[in-house]
This record gives structure tokens, C-alpha cells and sequence, in this order.
């Protein structure tokens, strides 16, 4: 009888910690439902889950980097989205789609090479490197810009952001697409088996003869890549690049989605299925901001206290005395 | 002076039952060894007695007063003072300093000055002929001289109840003598805990022995009641288990054939240690915990850097890194389960981790062949598990470590290194790990290091006692026995 | 004597950088040494949070909420005397008071609340600027006109600000070094487990080093706003940044039980005079920023690749 209480209780915190998310988006839903007639319905929900996608494909590169360390996190996710919104909208205006969209993941990439190279070749810790980088990016950023708003959203992009096929939203598709591919990544190479290894128990890993280094790297290179691509996303919803931090304040929830998401903010076990209700409950709630007309400024102090809640319940360290 | 009754401790960490019902008494002005087999539970209650580790139930007695213990604080308060296995110093601080964070907190306890109980402090370094200077910085010290000032740390804080933890292991005999003149001094006022593998020394300084197997205690007794024997008849639980086999008969070497295994290594700590082992031979390495048996076994798999020979039937082997290693079929496993467990990963993961190292990073995972691969495993090894798909630290602490054997297994070694892989393993898996070992030894070569010189003497071939980085004495037949190798390795050979 | 010995072989490394960059800056731009009053007191709110910075990561945390919690407290003073008209003799101790509380609430948090310190600083840290802008809404405000005038005049008693604020660093820095609590800051960030066998409470002196962090940014946040006059919610840039690299120049590391602050105190001057070196060699101010992040970077990684132990 005691057995299987605990098998029970091992079950829930396992699967528990998936289904929190999308009962979290319930809740919300109901909430809003209450407040505004019709937000409970499909219509609504479609226009949510446009809004949610951008922030879903940079939970994906994020949760790549949380997977492969004790402490990895991408705090430049937002700053690469941001290089994005401008960069591109510049671009655009000169370029294909095509071209630009490879220049775009190129700088992707490599900022996330860099931080890669940074945390786990000369050692410097992931969130001091991330947030450098982040500022490294938004300086690049302002050179281009210089103060101005060059260029704007095209409609392929304003398609790809907010349009819908058949009723369903193209951006939804896009995100789901990049969630099955990433899955395959993680669930299906022999890298992902990598992945989960190293930020379960780097020591073992290396004495498998596998590199802690590489996986780490691969994985902030992922992140890049990712959150640049929704940066395109977001150009295509903003129209016009107004400032290089556009994107800045999707960086906390970034990573509160992935913890809030399920996976463990110390490696080793977790993936992206929570994370889609996360980050939908995130939204919701930026767009409850939206409806109670708060300002961007009280969001950034909810967003904060937000992340200080998350990790009490879900990133705490050990006691001293077990 | 008091009397201490420890009554029905009991401590789980997850799984592993390191404290079951733990009860015996303890009478003032005594010394009693404490001793039992690896993982017994001796460490877990010197941390949970001085208030490191928290009990889940149990009750402690003072002078038949029931006193509780939460915190290091309250145990300092009771007068209760350790000198723990693995050593409690502030690694970045120098000696004086660590011995004044110390002096500052008793002096408030006790309404007395820093600088007196500082002075006690230098006495019992005095007493132990510390040869470093106060202000050096802990880290830089040698691993005997850190044992010294915890010791010093234990005894100047002259406490009622005083544990040792193995405190001997990194002293020479000098030191060991002037130790056990201090404790002499020191058993009319203190009651002294001293845990140990060394049986002699216990028979040589303690009054009462309390054997402790399994978590629990079998008994105190009078050490002019027993004999070594007994004690060592009791901690084994009764009559030595027939282990089923025999050791391996060393093949001989075909004349003009190379060797089958030849390694030369030196390193840091490591003077020049070269051996050569035939094919079906377990080689067994004996010796005082870190004199360099670890450092061999891990120079050898490239975790460490280290100039070096390797040959595998006669050709010479590249080895700098742990993936080179494993391509040439050599395999490295630890009894550390932090170091090579994957505690939320699945089982089958864990197995096949090995095997996915040496894949490309591109390629598919098969689960299939995974799964399969780890249900032959728990099949042939008896894992006791209810799936392949369960985290691994959902299992016994002996189990975990079949899986750990289970992948060194899976990757077909040539040559398997076993660095203290049967730490904290209760007898049963044990017997059973033998058997797996002599099967991989059949068509390879073992090289098997335990800091337990009686686990190796069912199963190996032959046994090298290093000393201070050197191979000081080799055993085989009829003269490798216990006795023989604890001698050679206490002594570091012919002197 | 050698724990004096000691002591200046720690504040070796920063001085040497700001005397270094000093020199260099002196032989290249030529009104350096007369602008040296302005400069030098420009540099002190950063040169006491990479003070406060160290404190924390000598006892093995990190905050990275400075720049939010140096906007905080900025736009706290300003509007207590602009909106709220509170006594102008009292708003020396706003700032001071604002920070303690700051510094409390991140060491209840992380001592107690046993939270990852980099995480819960840097989501603080958003927190904290986001009220900033709640309070301020833009750039406004004004402070006691006697706070003013000691700023504009720049001199207290003949003294020059920026000599008398290095003189209140040094003696704070004197005063901590030889306190007990010092000594148990160092344990606790070297081997939290040891200290804690040790009878001593972990927790509590973790919280004291947020406290005394708290202090300190307080204190920055008191000159800066004296030295900008007013309140300015976008302030900051790469104080939080500079304050690391400046711990780590003084000594600190991320692993916790070394630093310096008096060490790290000077090198943030020294960072301060890099970027007014930086911008002088003619970079645009667009580019300053890029440039100046990537020579931070450069300089971290650096002193991170120096320090980076055998690990896997």
C-alpha cells in the first residue's frame, strides 16, 4: 500500500511537472473568460498562440542550453531577437528573403559559437557570458541603427507573423515544425543522448569518452539560431523596428517558460512539450497586461518578481544539513 | 565526562538505508574504536552526532538526559568535537585562521578568551609535530599535514565526547605514535570515538570495540574479550562466503609472444609504475588510500596527464584523451557513483552511454537496441529494477553501480580498469560482481584497485602493493594474503 | 605584520590597472590630468559598486541587480524630495536606507530562500528598473540645493570629493577586513560545508555580505544622483558588468573565498577611465557602446581563461 502511494507520487511529479503548464492555461483562460467575454474561445485562442510563437521558438534554443549544464542558461536570446528585428528590416531592403534570412541565422549562429566558446572553452560562467553578449549584440544593434528606424516588416513576413491557412496561424505551424525538428534533435541523435548526459552528470559523461564541450557549444549555438529566427517572426508582427531592444523584454520569460515548462534549471532531464503550455500561459498573461493597460514598466517588475516566484518553487539549492 | 546513549537511529539518503536502528551506549572516560565493513554507517553517524546530518528518528541521551542535535552549533555546545573522513577545513583560509573561526565561536559558547583556547589549539598541533608554518593556506598543504590540523582542530577544542573518522590513513607511524599518547593523556576527561578499517590500531588504543554492520550496531565489546579474528568474523557477518570460484589462474605467457597488456606511467604523484598483464589475468592493486593506485588507473584511461606507455599486443597505443581510450578497448569505471551515475536518466540510458560515446553525434539513437541491451544486461547482471525506462536513482545503491558495470560491460572491454568499484556494496552483490569480473576477465585483462585489501583476494591473480607512488612488493599464491599486503603497504615494503 | 602584507598584495592588481590605464590615458589625452577631479569623481559610484560586488562574491554569491537597484535608489531619493518633499537634511539617508533594504531583500532571498544568486539578482534587477521607470515616468527631479552645491562646487573643506570618497572607502574597507565578520565571509564563500561544521551560520553571514552590498550601492546611488542632479530612470549601462569585472580584477572569483574591495574599488576607477579612453580615441558614440562591451568581454575572459581550473 505505502509502495504504491509512492509510485503514485513519483508518477504525478514526473508527469505533474508537465501537465502544470497547460492547467496553468486553463486557469488563465477561465480568468479571462471572466473579465472579457469571448477570451475563452477558439478565435481568441488562435490570436494568443500567434502572439505566443516567437516566444516559443526562443523557449526551444533555451531549453537546449538549460539541458546541458548545471547552470547554462542563454540570457541573449532576447538581445539576438532584437539584432534580428533590425537587422533584417535593413536587409530587406536590399536583399531577398532568402539571403537575408541565411545572414540572419549566420549571425544567429555565430553569437551563439561565441557564447558557447566563452562558457565552456575559456570558462567564463553562462549567465555573466550570455549577458555580455547580450550587450555586445544590442551595441551592434545601435551602430546600425544609429538612433533612426531604417526599414520595415514585408508582407511575406507580416504573413508568416500574424496570417492564418485554414483558420490556423501560420506562425503556430512554423513553431510547431521547429518543435518537432528540435524533438527529433533531442529525442532521436545520439547528440541528444549527449545532451541529457552532460547536464545530468558532466563527470560521468566525460568519463564515457564524451565531450562536455562540444555538447555545451552545439547547444548555445542552437539558442542563437533559434532566437534569431524569431526575431523574424517579430519584425513581422511589429511592422517597423522601433529601437534595438524590441525584443529585450522577452528574455526572462524566455527562461522562466522552460523552467515553468518542466525542465530541470540544472540539466539532465526535461524537454519541449511543457514548454508550449508555459509559454502560452506567459502570453496570456502579457496580453492581461495588455488589457489592464499596464505599462511596460510595471511589466518589467512583474516579469521580475515573476522570475523570483518561479525559482522558489522550482531552483532552490540543497540545505547544508541533509 | 558524561555518558552518551545513542537509541534507534535511523537515516535514509533516498534509497540507501545508511542507518537502521542504530542503538549502543557509551560509558565516560573510555575509548572505543568503531569499526564495520565499507558503507556500514559509521560516517553518516559521526556527521549525524555533530550535527551535520539530520536523523529520521532516534533519540540521544546525555547523562540520561535526552539532548537533540540540529545543527554543528548545538553538537559544538554539547561538547561534542569530530575529526571527519573527508576533512571539514576552509580550503582558501591558512591554518591560524581556520583554528580562530573556530576559537572565536567557543570562546563566546564557553564565556572564555580566543586566545586561551587558541593556545590549546597550538599545544595538541605542538604535541603532533606539525611541520608547516601557522599562516599557510590549507589548500597548499600536503594531505597528511590537512590531517593533522583537523585533528588538532578535533582535540584543542577539549571536548566531552571526541570522534575520530578514520584518522590514521594519511599519518606516518611517528605520528600515529604521538597521536595515540595524546588520546592517553586525554581519557580521563574525554570520552573518544575512534572509527577505523586499521584493526590493529584499534586493539593497540581503544578499550571497547562497537562492530556496526549494515547500518546497525552487533554489540560492544571488550578488547580483552576478543581477538582480531573475531572482530573481523563478526563485521563479515559469522562464516566468509564461499565466493563460488576460484581465483584466476595466471596463463602462461607464450615465451615469444608480446604481452598482452603493458603500461608505463609516470605522473606527478606517480614515480614510474610499470606493468605487464596476460590475457584472462585480474592484477590487483593494493595499497594505502592515496598513495597513487587511483592516478594509475586514471592515467591509464587519459583523465589525467601523465607521460606514459601503452602497448596492447605489442603495439604501442596514443592515449590522451578518455574517448582514445575507449576506442582501443579500454574501459574505466569508479565506485564514486557521483562520478558516474546519470541519476535521472533512464536505466537503459545509463547502460548504453558508454556505447553512445562512441558514436557520432549525428547518427540515430536506437532505442530499440538500447532497450534490449539493457534488458540482457539486468537479465545477466540481476539488476533489480521494475523497468528499463526508470530513472536510475530510483535504485538501490548496489544496483546503481550493476548498471555502471552493466555499460564498462556493453562497450566489450580488452582491457577493464576497476578503480574501488565495490565501495559501499553490500556483500551479496559483491559475490555477484566477482562472478561478472571473472567472466570479462576470461577474454581480457582486469586491472582491479580496492582500498579494501579483502576484496580483492577472492578474485585476483596477483596483487601490487603501491607505495608513495611506486609498485614496493608484489604477492601471488600462496603469500597473498591480507596480512602480507597490509604489512607491505603500512611498511611501503622491505625496509 | 604580514597580514598588512597581505593586504596590499591584494590591492596590488587594481592598482596597477588604474595606474597603468592612468598612464596610458595621461600620454594620450592631453587634458587628462586637469579634467582628473571631474573624472575621477564621475568614476566613484561604479568604483563602490565593484566595493559592493566584491563583498558579495567573497562570500561565494554574485549580484548582478546593480544596475537596476542604482536606478532604484536614484529615482527613490529624487522622489522623495521632488514629489514627497521630505526634509532636505534627511535625504542623505534615503538612498543609504533604500539600499539596505534592497540588500536585505536579495540576502533574504538567497541565504534563506536558498535561491540560485545569479538568477534571482538578474530577475530583481528588471524588478527593480522597471520601478524606477514607474516612479520617474522620464528624466526629472531635483535635489536639496546644499547637495547640489557640494557636487557643483565639487569640494567639501578644501578636500576634492573624489580624494574624500576614496579616503571613506578605504577606512570602510580597513574596517571590514579586520571585523570577524570578514574572516567568516572568506570561510563561507571558500567551503560553505567546513564553515558550517565549524558552528557557524552560513546563512546568516551570506545575508550580512547582501546587507553591507546593500550599503554600499546605496552609496553609489547617493553620488551618483549627486553628481547627475537629478533623477534618470534609463541610468546604468554596464555598471553591473563593470562591477564584476572590477571584483574580479580586485581578486574575486565566481567560486567565492578571495576578493579585495579595496582592489576591486580602484579597478572600476581604472574601467571608468578605460571607457573615457575609448571614447576619446574617436569612436562614435554609437559605436562606444560595442566597443567598450567588447573590450569587458575581452578583459573577462581573459582573467576567466587565467583562472579556469582543470575541470572536465
Amino acid at each position: 500500500m505505502k509502495f504504491e502511494w509512492n509510485k503514485l507520487k513519483q508518477t504525478f511529479q514526473i508527469k505533474g511537472k508537465i501537465w502544470l503548464p497547460f492547467g496553468l492555461v486553463i486557469i488563465l483562460l477561465l480568468i479571462g473568460q471572466a473579465f472579457s467575454p469571448g477570451f475563452f474561445s477558439l478565435s481568441h485562442l488562435a490570436h494568443i498562440v500567434t502572439l505566443a510563437a516567437p516566444l516559443g521558438i526562443m523557449a526551444v534554443g533555451q531549453t537546449f542550453v538549460i539541458l546541458s549544464g548545471k547552470e547554462d542558461v542563454d540570457f541573449s536570446s532576447g538581445a539576438n531577437a532584437s539584432l534580428t528585428i533590425v537587422l533584417a528590416a535593413l536587409l530587406l531592403q536590399r536583399y531577398s528573403h532568402g539571403i537575408t534570412t541565411l545572414i540572419i541565422l549566420a549571425v544567429g549562429l555565430i553569437s551563439g559559437l561565441l557564447n558557447g566558446i566563452g562558457v565552456r572553452v575559456i570558462g567564463i560562467p553562462p549567465l555573466i557570458m550570455t549577458f555580455c553578449s547580450s550587450m555586445l549584440l544590442y551595441g551592434v544593434g545601435q551602430a546600425i541603427t544609429r538612433g533612426m528606424s531604417i526599414g520595415t516588416s514585408t508582407p511575406i513576413l507580416t504573413f508568416m507573423a500574424l496570417e492564418r491557412i485554414v483558420g490556423i496561424p501560420v506562425a503556430f505551424l512554423i513553431w510547431i515544425g521547429i518543435i518537432i525538428l528540435s524533438a527529433v534533435i533531442l529525442h532521436k541523435t545520439t547528440y541528444g543522448r549527449w545532451l541529457y548526459a552532460a547536464g545530468s552528470n558532466p563527470t560521468a559523461t566525460h568519463l564515457a569518452g564524451i565531450s562536455n564541450k562540444v555538447v555545451g557549444i552545439i547547444a548555445y549555438a542552437l539558442s542563437g539560431v533559434l532566437s534569431s529566427f524569431a526575431g523574424l517572426l517579430y519584425l513581422g508582427r511589429f511592422s517597423i523596428p522601433s529601437g534595438f531592444k524590441m525584443a529585450e523584454i522577452y528574455t526572462l520569460p524566455c527562461i522562466m517558460a522552460v523552467i515553468l515548462g518542466g525542465t530541470n534549471f540544472f540539466g539532465g532531464e526535461g524537454g519541449f512539450t511543457g514548454s508550449i503550455g508555459s509559454v502560452l500561459a506567459l502570453t496570456i498573461l502579457d496580453s492581461f497586461f495588455t488589457i489592464f493597460n499596464i505599462s511596460q514598466a510595471w511589466r518589467t517588475v512583474m516579469y521580475g518578481l515573476l522570475l523570483v516566484v518561479i525559482l522558489i518553487f522550482f531552483v532552490r539549492r540543497e540545505k547544508l544539513r541533509i | 565526562m558524561a555518558t552518551w546513549k545513542i537509541v534507534n537511529w535511523k537515516k535514509a539518503f533516498g534509497q540507501v538505508e545508511a542507518l537502521r536502528n542504530l542503538s549502543f551506549e557509551l560509558k565516560s572516560n573510555k575509548i572505543y574504536g568503531l569499526v564495520g565493513p565499507n558503507g556500514s554507517g559509521k560516517s553518516t553517524f559521526v556527521k549525524a552526532i555533530t550535527g551535520l546530518v539530520k536523523l529520521d528518528s532516534g533519540k540521544l541521551f546525555r547523562d540520561d538526559l535526552e539532548v537533540s542535535i540540529t545543527s554543528p552549533k548545538q553538537a559544538l555546545a554539547h561538547g561534542i568535537s569530530a575529526a571527519h573522513q573527508d576533512l571539514s577545513l576552509v580550503q582558501n583560509l591558512s591554518v591560524k585562521e581556520n583554528l580562530t573561526l573556530i576559537a572565536q565561536h567557543l570562546a563566546s559558547l564557553r564565556n572564555t578568551n580566543v586566545a586561551s583556547l587558541m593556545q590549546e589549539f597550538y599545544d595538541a598541533l605542538d604535541a603532533l609535530q606539525f611541520p608547516a608554518p601557522l599562516l599557510s593556506k590549507i589548500g597548499y598543504l600536503s594531505r597528511r599535514e590537512q590531517q593533522i590540523v583537523e585533528i588538532a582542530k578535533a582535540l584543542g577544542a577539549r571536548p566531552s565526547l571526541l570522534l575520530l573518522d578514520e584518522p590514521t590513513s594519511f599519518l606516518t607511524e611517528r605520528d600515529i605514535e604521538r597521536l595515540f599518547g595524546l588520546l592517553n593523556q586525554m581519557r580521563p576527561q574525554t570520552t573518544i570515538i575512534f572509527v577505523s578499517h586499521r584493526l590493529r590500531e584499534i586493539f593497540h588504543i581503544c578499550d571497547e570495540v562497537i562492530i556496526m554492520r549494515d547500518g546497525q550496531a552487533l554489540g560492544t565489546f571488550n578488547l580483552r574479550d576478543v581477538s582480531l579474528d573475531d572482530v573481523v568474523k563478526i563485521m563479515s557477518g559469522g562464516t566468509s562466503i564461499a565466493w563460488g570460484f576460484t581465483r584466476t589462474v595466471i596463463p602462461s605467457s607464450r615465451g615469444s609472444e608480446p604481452p598482452y597488456f603493458f603500461v608505463e606511467v609516470e605522473t606527478k604523484k606517480i614515480h614510474k609504475i610499470s606493468v605487464t598483464i596476460q590475457r584472462g589475468e585480474i592484477l590487483g592493486v593494493a595499497g594505502l588510500v592515496g598513495h597513487g593506485q587511483s592516478e594509475f588507473l586514471k592515467a591509464i584511461y587519459g583523465l589525467i596527464p601523465s607521460r606514459k606507455r601503452i602497448e596492447i599486443n605489442g603495439k604501442p597505443l596514443n592515449i590522451e584523451s578518455p574517448l582514445q581510450a575507449l576506442r582501443h578497448g579500454i574501459v574505466y569505471i569508479s565506485g564514486t557513483s557521483s562520478e558516474t551515475t546519470l541519476p535521472h536518466r533512464s536505466i537503459k540510458e545509463n547502460i548504453s552511454l558508454i556505447l553512445n560515446g562512441l558514436k557520432s553525434g549525428f547518427s540515430l539513437a536506437n532505442t530499440a537496441a538500447e532497450k534490449q541491451l539493457a534488458l540482457t544486461m539486468v537479465n545477466n547482471l540481476g539488476i533489480v529494477c521494475r523497468s528499463v525506462d526508470e530513472p536510475l536513482r530510483h535504485l538501490s545503491g548496489g544496483n546503481q553501480q550493476k548498471c555502471v558495470l552493466a555499460r564498462a560491460l556493453s562497450a566489450d572491454p580488452k582491457i577493464l580498469l576497476l578503480d574501488d568499484p565495490l565501495k559501499g556494496i553490500d556483500t551479496l552483490t559483491k559475490a555477484q560482481f566477482y562472478k561478472l569480473i571473472a567472466e570479462v576477465a576470461k577474454n581480457a585483462a582486469v586491472v582491479f584497485y580496492s582500498s579494501d585489501v579483502e576484496e580483492l583476494l577472492p578474485i585476483a591473480s596477483r596483487v601490487i602493493v603501491i607505495f608513495e607512488g611506486r609498485i614496493v612488493e608484489e604477492f601471488r599464491g600462496k603469500e597473498m594474503t591480507k596480512e602480507n599486503i597490509l604489512a607491505a603497504a603500512l611498511r611501503g615494503g622491505n625496509e | 605584520m604580514s597580514g598588512v602584507r597581505k593586504q596590499v598584495l591584494q590591492i596590488l592588481p587594481g592598482l596597477l590597472f588604474l595606474v597603468l590605464i592612468s598612464l596610458i590615458s595621461g600620454i594620450l589625452m592631453p587634458r587628462f590630468v586637469r579634467l582628473l577631479p571631474s573624472s575621477l569623481l564621475l568614476a566613484i559610484p561604479t568604483a563602490f559598486l565593484g566595493f559592493a560586488e566584491s563583498l558579495v562574491m567573497i562570500a561565494g554569491e554574485v549580484d548582478l541587480s546593480l544596475t537596476g537597484s542604482l536606478v532604484l535608489i536614484n529615482a527613490i531619493s529624487i522622489s522623495a524630495y521632488t514629489d514627497y518633499h521630505i526634509n532636505e537634511f534627511l535625504f542623505v539617508v534615503i538612498p543609504l536606507v533604500t539600499g539596505l533594504i534592497i540588500g536585505a531583500i536579495h540576502g533574504l532571498l538567497v541565504a534563506f530562500g536558498r535561491l540560485n544568486s545569479f538568477l534571482v539578482t538578474a530577475g530583481t534587477s528588471f524588478a527593480w528598473s522597471g520601478l524606477a521607470l514607474v516612479i520617474l515616468r522620464q528624466p526629472r527631479g531635483k535635489v536639496p540645493l546644499w547637495f547640489n552645491e557640494v557636487f557643483s562646487i565639487g569640494k567639501v573643506l578644501g578636500v576634492p570629493l573624489a580624494v574624500l570618497f576614496i579616503v571613506i572607502a578605504a577606512l570602510f574597507w580597513l574596517l571590514f577586513s579586520v571585523s570577524p565578520l570578514a574572516l567568516k565571509s572568506y570561510a563561507v564563500g571558500s567551503s560553505p560545508k567546513a564553515t558550517f561544521s565549524f558552528g557557524i551560520d552560513v546563512n546568516r553571514i551570506k545575508f550580512y555580505a547582501f546587507v553591507l552590498n546593500g550599503f554600499l550601492v546605496g552609496i553609489a546611488g547617493l553620488i551618483m544622483t549627486g553628481i547627475i542632479g537629478s533623477g534618470d530612470p534609463r541610468l546604468g549601462g554596464f555598471s553591473t558588468v563593470l562591477a564584476v569585472l572590477a571584483a574580479l580584477i580586485g581578486g574575486a572569483t565566481f567560486a567565492g573565498g578571495t576578493g579585495n574591495g579595496l582592489g576591486a574599488f580602484l579597478a572600476a576607477i581604472g574601467l571608468q577611465f578605460t571607457r573615457n579612453l575609448i571614447a576619446w580615441v574617436g569612436v562614435a558614440h554609437y559605436h562606444l557602446d560595442l566597443f567598450y562591451g567588447a573590450a569587458l568581454l575581452v578583459l573577462i575572459a581573459g582573467i576567466a581563461y587565467l583562472r579556469r581550473s582543470r575541470e572536465i
